[in-house]
């Protein structure tokens, strides 16, 4: 093994192929590099979020009764909230990491941490996703069709079906990131047990 | 001399450290041009604060193997220069016994966790077991321990997959 690799890391070190310029290219990239550090689709769904509590917000009068303008504060703050928590913790976990000065064994360690703690959040998030439902239904409802569904309740009985297919979706997503968090902990258990972090 | 000058020549030196490291864990060609570029900017972001406290080896490898298991991996194509793939090419060796060699060791590392990974590798980079602790923040002993089990793991996988 150490006889191949020994052949090869001679051919490498002694055949230089990076030039000045490619270099300052790429120390020039890193600034760019920095906008990507949070996950682009979490970014997207929060601006999807955004937008809907902007359409609750502009059509607030249009909701009529109390039960209705109740339901539609409690998305507004539902569809603000989540998603600004989710960005402001994400960020704050990458951050946590410090590349630069870490060891490769503590870097693992807080990378791992960040990874479960951001399944937990996927997971959490993804139950509270049908308990949303039954929030943003009601203003969606009134805004678009202007259909009252707490007068009419006709329309919930359409919901089961619809509501269905999430759940299972919901609850098989549930499972996986429930998983993922088992085998990060023993990942976890094994790094920090082995010399002695805990 | 500038540091962007002194940085430059340090990369030079040490550019096949970055490609060797890059190749054990990028999963293909693209992501190993991100993987690359990324380093050089974390090195680069560290640069300033060196003081020389460690080897620069033994600093570039804590940098690079720590901004390789930390990228948060994109699916959408990223904004990486062009590096052509001729820069990428450093061995060309006509010998195809050997290049399957090669490509089976490089595979059989890269099925390795994390940690397996970085170890490993400091290890067939001619690393001592201070150095690879020094590096990694084990223990020198627990670096044996580990080793032992990695070298064995590995050589059972690649007798298994020879016969």
């Amino acid at each position: 093994m150490k006889s191949i690799w020994s052949d090869m890391s001679d051919q490498v070190d002694n055949n230089q192929q990076l030039t000045d310029e490619n270099i300052r290219r790429m120390i020039q990239e890193q600034y760019k590099q920095k906008a990507n550090r949070i996950i682009i689709p979490e970014i997207i769904g929060s601006l999807i979020c955004f937008g809907f509590a902007g359409i609750f917000l502009f059509n607030f009068n249009q909701l009529g009764d109390w039960m209705n303008m109740g339901a539609g504060a409690l998305a507004i703050i539902f569809l603000i909230s989540l998603p600004l928590f989710s960005l402001v913790k994400m960020n704050r976990w990458s951050r946590k990491i410090n590349i630069t000065e870490n060891t490769y064994q503590q870097t693992i360690v807080d990378f791992t941490k960040v990874k479960r703690n951001f399944a937990k959040m996927k997971r959490y998030s993804y139950g509270l996703g049908i308990g949303s439902i039954f929030i943003i239904l009601p203003p969606m409802a009134k805004i678009w069709k202007d259909v009252n569904v707490f007068t009419n309740p006709d329309i919930w009985y359409k919901v089961p079906f619809g509501l269905l297919g999430i759940i299972v979706f919901v609850f098989l997503t549930m499972r996986f990131y429930g998983s993922s968090i088992h085998q990060i902990d023993e990942m976890l258990q094994d790094l920090e047990e082995d010399n002695g972090m805990v | 001399m500038s540091a962007e000058d002194k940085f430059i020549e340090m990369i030079k030196k040490n550019e096949g450290v970055i490609y060797k490291i890059t190749t054990v864990y990028a999963r293909n060609g693209e992501d190993q041009k991100d993987l690359y570029q990324e380093i050089v900017a974390q090195l680069w972001t560290a640069f300033e604060k060196f003081r020389g406290e460690a080897k620069v080896s033994t600093w570039i490898y804590r940098i690079a193997l720590n901004t390789a298991i930390t990228r948060l991996r994109k699916e959408t194509k990223r904004n990486s220069i062009s590096i052509d793939q001729a820069v990428l090419a450093y061995t060309q060796n006509s010998d195809p016994v050997w290049e399957d060699k090669i490509k089976l060791l490089y595979h059989h590392i890269g099925l390795l966790n994390d940690l397996e990974k970085g170890i490993i590798l400091l290890f067939l980079e001619d690393k001592s077991y201070e150095e690879i602790a020094a590096i990694t923040g084990l223990s020198p002993s627990n670096v044996g321990t580990r080793l032992s089990r990695i070298r064995q793991k590995l050589r059972t996988r690649i007798l298994k997959k020879t016969k």
